[in-house]
Parts: C-alpha cells; structure tokens; sequence
C-alpha cells in the first residue's frame, strides 16, 4: 500500500487530523508540540511548528470548519486557541478551567462553540465574541474521565472512563441539557466519529460499533468485533461513509468497506483489509475529508498517511 | 509494546494529585480495605514498596487518587457511622444549616420553622443537641467585613464553599489564592466554639465538599462528621412516622434579607453584608446581570451618583472560571466576590435532597426554599459588631508541588 510517513516528533503522537480543505494536516504529540503539515505535490512538508502553549503533553487537537481556528488540549489542564492569520497559526488565547489533563477538543459546526473535555470528568464549552473566548457551560454528567467529544452539527457527544456515551443538547431554558444514550460497551469508549446519521464509535473492550443516530436516540446497527485484540483507541468514516478505519493498541489499523443495506435501509460493513501499520499502538486514524488518504499517529513517533485507492 | 508500560520519565506529565486531600485520609484507608464493596483504585503514586508498573490506559483512564480519597471519605463520613459514634459519647451536639433545613422541610412539607422543631425531637431522642448554625454563620460574616475593612487586597474572594477552595487549590496559582478571605467557614467556627461544650460534633450541609473541609488539616478535627441534606432525609421521614412527633412553634432566627433584590441568601449572604457595612444612607446600591443570573455585578454610588465600588455574586464554575479570567488579565474591578461553586448557590447543593416533585428543575425550585428559609423567622440583627476573635484558616497552592516518590 502506497504510504508517506511523517517524522519530526520526537514522543507519542497522540492525534492526528486533517484541515477541512483535505490539503494539511495538523498533530499532536507528548513532545508539547503541534506540527502542521502540508500536502504538497503528493508529499507532505513540515511547515510549522506551534510550541508556544502547552508545558504537558498535548492530547487532542482541532479546526474549526472553516480552518481558521485551531484548538488544542493538553496534560497541563490548559485549551489553547490559534487563529490562522493568512500564513501561519497564531496563539490567541490560552483557556484555563479544567482541573486536570484535557484528553479531548472540538469545534461545532458552525465555529460558535469550542468543547473540551478530560480527566477532571467534565465537559466544557466554550464561546467567543471579538475572538474573546469565556466559559459557556461546565457539564458533570459523567462519572468518569471523559476521553472524547464529538460534535453532530450543534449537538455534542462525549465518551467516558465510565463506558457511556453522553449526549448534550441547548436546550430551550440557555442550559445544555444532557441525556445518556445507550451503546453497551464493556469498558472505555476511546473516540466518537459521525459521518450523516451514523456514529461510530471505539472501545476499549476491542470493539466498534455502528449506530445510526434517530430522532436523539441511538440504534445500534453492527459491532466489529474479533479484528482487533487490543483496545481500539480510534474510528473515522471515509468523507463518503463508504469506508471505516480503525486503530488499535495491537499495532494494527483495520479497514472495512460498506457491503450490505439491511431492511432499515442501514448499511453494514464488512472487513476489507487489516495490516501492521506501527511499530507500537496506533493512537489516531483520521480519513481525510475529501478523498480516501488515511492519516494515522502512533507511539513509535511516526505519522503515516496511507493511499486507500492504490 | 512500549506504551503498555508508562515510563518513569514520563510520570511529570501528569497533573500531581493533591496530596492534601489524602493525607487525612490515609488512616481511614487501612479500615476500609477489608470492605469488599469499596473498590479501590490502584493508587500506586502512594505506594512505594511496589515497583511501579502501570499500564498507560490504567494511568490516562484513572479518574485520580484524589477520587478515590473521596469516595472513601464519603463513607467514612455517612449516617451509619454517625449512629455508632453518638453512642460513644457523653454529649455530642449537631448544627445544621439553614439551607440543609430549607430542602428537609420543603421534601417533607412542614414550615422551616416546625422541621426545626422536629429535628430537635429526633436528635434528642439520641441525646444529641441541635444547635440552628445561623449564629455562627453570622460570626464569620462579621468576621469577613471586618477582614474587608482591613485588606487591601483586592478583590477579596470568599471562601466558604470548600468546592470553590478545592478547585481553585488544585487549579489556579498563587497569585489567586493570595485574593481568598482568610475567615473560617461557618461549619468551623461551629465545631471551634462548640468544641469546649461537646466531645463530638456534627453537621448537617447542603454539600458534600464540607466533608473534605472538616478533615482539612488546620481544622483539627473540630468537626467532626459532616452529613448531607440527602443522607439524612430518610432517616428523619422513618422517625417522623414511628415516633409521635408534634411539629412546634419555636423562636428561629434568618440571616436572610429580602427587602432589596440584590440580596440572595441561596447561600449564607456574604456580599449582603459587606454592601450594608459600607453603605451610608442615601447612597444607591444597582444590579447588573452579567451573562447570566449567576454572575451579578452589584455597584456601589453616592448621593450625587459617583460610584463608590463593585462587587459581584458569582454562582458555578462557568462563571467561576471567566471572573479568574478577569483577574489573571488584571480586568477584574470588584472589590470582593462572593463565590460559590454550585449554580444558584447553596440550596441548590450537591448534597441537597433531589426533587422529583413534577420533575421540577432547579431554577424553580430554588426561589420556594428561599420563600422557606425567611418566613417565620426573626431577623437576626444585622448591625455589623466588631468581633472580638478572628476565626481564620489558611489555603494551599498545590498545583505545581511535585508529590511523586518514583
């Protein structure tokens, strides 16, 4: 398989995601950096290095819809802010609040809220004016550190310690009401992706499972299970729902293709290739939003981007 | 696979739990451990005789040994264990807290008045003494505008939530602490003076963080089991119905003040007080919603509308963390803050008895407690006294403190 590998960071890579425009990349690693990297002529090139934020390990890193913004989380309780000034990301602002590690940040889709959760078992989120950024709302629903968060347009999700998936809606009173939607995992869920009305999400128990989101409630439509022997610490849906993607802790990243409609009109993956990609435990895969690269960051320092359509 | 086992070197990239808050605990720990039912978390941080081998997912998903402290705290701090030690003393006594009250008699639908009356009956019948808490809240009230005459630091930031100390011990640096009234929370104070009349003293608190208080270190163990407002509720319901208990009028006091509507006694009125200490008559006191119904500006004019001061009321750790925001960026242009972790303040605390009354939601809730706490109720005097005795505690900065021993 035609595969690019990115070096420069010199400890675990934690994350790894795509600009919306499909043509950089942005990572996260516990060397306290963030490495912006360029598509360039079918190769990828270091283009800038934001080292100016964290004192901790940086677990978790975002761009808003428009690219603009960049948010990161980091082991130091502290969410950075970064706007993108035309040629470089700046620093903006520094969100101080979490008690303890942040494990994850994310943008809505329309860019007015930034959420972060971690180890301090809550969810925060975060709105802007004049690029001023204050605290909209501390969530507490989950018992649990909170490992992930992901946004359905204004709608948030965020996966705990505590094995629950925990949904937050704005509700009509200006508070974000929240309501436990069931996914049945055996142990920590890892990561949340949606693609349309599909979420997938990872677990520790070794499992993925596929769920189609129905009026705020959630049904389960298939579990992979028996690829992976290690947690599974990453999913992501191709940019067409065609393909899934998962990471796990047993070095391996598994691929699976849509193969079937049920009944319901839902569709049912089935396995297309799984192979050794890292040398240690792949942390991040992430699809890139316009065609089938797939990026992944793992602890052996690497960054990989495979080539799907050979 | 070398993240299965977290390397030594990379142990500094933790935020450090705070010892603190275990140390008190760690005696408890060893009575506890033969309770299967408490599950405790490997806390290897503590444990030196081990080599440390922790998975990195064990590490990343732990919730902290700070969590498990106080869980275990909790436990030891419950109703049952109240039970058995009153027995072992001559003459224990127990406080409760207006709010507490508040939330008991609107549950079981007395006046605050009758439920006080009640709670007299029920821990009688144990020989315990119940003392209402107001008076001592009123103490350290006094105590804090006599502190606020005297600071110049400003702003002053209340500290008699200990979930607000608790957050801002672990999270925030000196520079914030240093802003925290130095003045004993009501509860101890409460446990101080009661302590030469009683050999054993408990609470009764809106909150389960005053648990984490009273083992505080400096507070020598005044107090000596808190309980929350939900701990107790069906305890009181079970002897209200086995026993003939005949709701009574009796003399109680509020440290409530409604005549204006800046005042808010959802906790114990702080700010009220310190306002009135300074206000001169024919000065204007105005309100102002910032954001949200948690975070009022109250501002301070004379006669010929120039502005004499600004204080706030600041309720929830949302807008708990946007006044830090201001002070780091030296905005914050209050003279002192009344703050308190929970949204809505006290009678909307952790440990207050959870309504399912038609599903109510807080916010509506919250305005008939306060409508409890103040009927019936003789106002206190609330002229300022120059306390004779300061009641004072002191805070840590342990956000950057190192405790790891591998």
């Amino acid at each position: 398989m035609n595969c690019k590998i990115l070096k420069g960071h010199e400890d675990r890579v934690w994350q790894v995601v795509w600009h919306p425009n499909g043509q950089m990349l942005a990572s996260c690693s516990s060397d306290k950096t963030i490495k912006l990297w360029r598509l360039m002529n079918d190769e990828y090139k270091l283009i800038q290095t934001l080292d100016d934020c964290h004192k901790k390990s940086i677990r978790s890193v975002s761009f808003s819809k428009d690219g603009n913004f960049l948010a990161s989380g980091g082991f130091d309780a502290i969410v950075g802010v970064w706007m993108f000034d035309g040629s470089v990301y700046k620093l903006i602002q520094q969100l101080e609040g979490h008690e303890s590690e942040v494990k994850g940040v994310a943008w809505s889709a329309d860019g007015k809220y930034l959420a972060s959760c971690g180890r301090d078992k809550t969810v925060w989120i975060w709105d802007h004016e004049d690029l001023e950024f204050s605290c909209n709302c501390v969530l507490q629903a989950h018992d649990e550190d909170v490992k992930c968060i992901k946004w359905n347009n204004n709608i948030l999700y965020s996966g705990s310690y505590d094995n629950s998936v925990i949904q937050y809606i704005y509700g009509e009173d200006d508070e974000w009401d929240h309501l436990q939607v069931q996914v049945n995992h055996q142990s920590t869920i890892w990561s949340i992706d949606i693609f349309n009305k599909l979420m997938l999400t990872t677990s520790a128990d070794c499992t993925a499972k596929v769920f189609a989101i129905q009026n705020g409630n959630l049904k389960h439509i298939q579990t992979l299970q028996g690829f992976h022997k290690e947690p599974i610490y990453s999913g992501s849906f191709s940019y067409d729902g065609l393909y899934l993607a998962l990471a796990s802790a047993d070095n391996k990243i598994s691929i699976f293709k849509k193969d079937s409609i049920d009944e319901f009109g839902q569709p049912h993956f089935a396995l297309e290739q799984i192979f050794d990609a890292f040398e240690f435990d792949v942390n991040c895969v992430a699809f890139n939003p316009k065609n089938y690269l797939l990026a992944a960051s793992s602890d052996d320092l690497n960054i990989k981007v495979f080539n799907l359509q050979l | 696979m070398f993240s299965s086992t977290i390397k030594i070197s990379s142990v500094s990239d933790y935020i450090v739990p705070s010892q603190e808050c275990i140390k008190p605990l760690m005696k408890n720990v060893k009575l506890q451990l033969d309770d299967p039912s408490i599950q405790l978390k490997p806390n290897l941080i503590k444990n030196q005789n081990n080599v440390a081998k922790v998975s990195l997912q064990d590490c990343l998903a732990c919730s902290g040994c700070v969590t498990t402290a106080e869980t275990i705290l909790i436990q030891t701090q419950s109703l049952e264990e109240f039970l058995s030690a009153i027995k072992k003393y001559k003459n224990p006594a127990i406080g409760i807290s207006p709010q507490a009250r508040a939330s008991l008699s609107y549950v079981l639908n007395f006046t605050d008045v009758q439920m006080h009356s009640i709670l007299q009956q029920v821990f009688q019948e144990m020989n315990v003494t119940l003392y209402d808490m107001s008076e001592y809240t009123k103490i350290a009230i006094n105590n804090s505008i006599q502190e606020f005459k005297q600071t110049n630091i400003f702003p002053l930031l209340c500290s008699e939530c200990p979930g607000w100390v608790c957050y801002a011990e672990k999270t925030l640096d000196e520079s914030i602490i240093n802003h925290m009234s130095k003045v004993k929370s009501p509860q101890q104070i409460f446990g101080k003076l009661l302590k030469n009349k009683h050999d054993y003293i408990a609470t009764i608190m809106p909150c389960y963080d005053k648990k984490l208080e009273a083992v505080r270190e400096e507070n020598n163990q005044d107090v000596n089991i808190v309980l929350s407002t939900r701990e107790i509720e069906q305890f009181v319901k079970d002897f209200i119905q086995k026993s003939n208990v005949i709701p009574q009028q009796i003399p109680l006091s509020t440290l409530a003040i409604n005549l204006q509507e800046y005042h808010n006694s959802s906790s114990n009125n702080y700010l009220d007080y310190i306002i009135q200490s300074i206000l001169i008559p024919n000065w204007i006191v105005k309100q102002n919603i910032r954001k949200n119904k948690d975070f009022i500006e109250i501002t301070i004019y004379n006669e010929d509308m120039e502005q004499q001061g600004i204080f706030a009321r600041v309720f929830g750790l949302k807008n708990i963390a946007n006044l830090i925001t201001q002070i780091k960026t030296k905005t914050c242009k209050y003279k002192y803050v009344e703050i308190m972790a929970c949204p809505l303040g006290c009678l909307n605390g952790g440990g207050q008895i959870q309504i399912q009354k038609n599903t109510e939601k807080a916010i509506d809730l919250i305005p008939k407690l306060k409508e409890i706490m103040t009927t019936q109720k003789i106002q206190i005097d609330n002229q300022y006294e120059n306390e004779q005795e300061m009641y004072l505690t002191s805070f840590k900065h342990i956000k950057n403190e190192n405790n790891f021993q591998w």
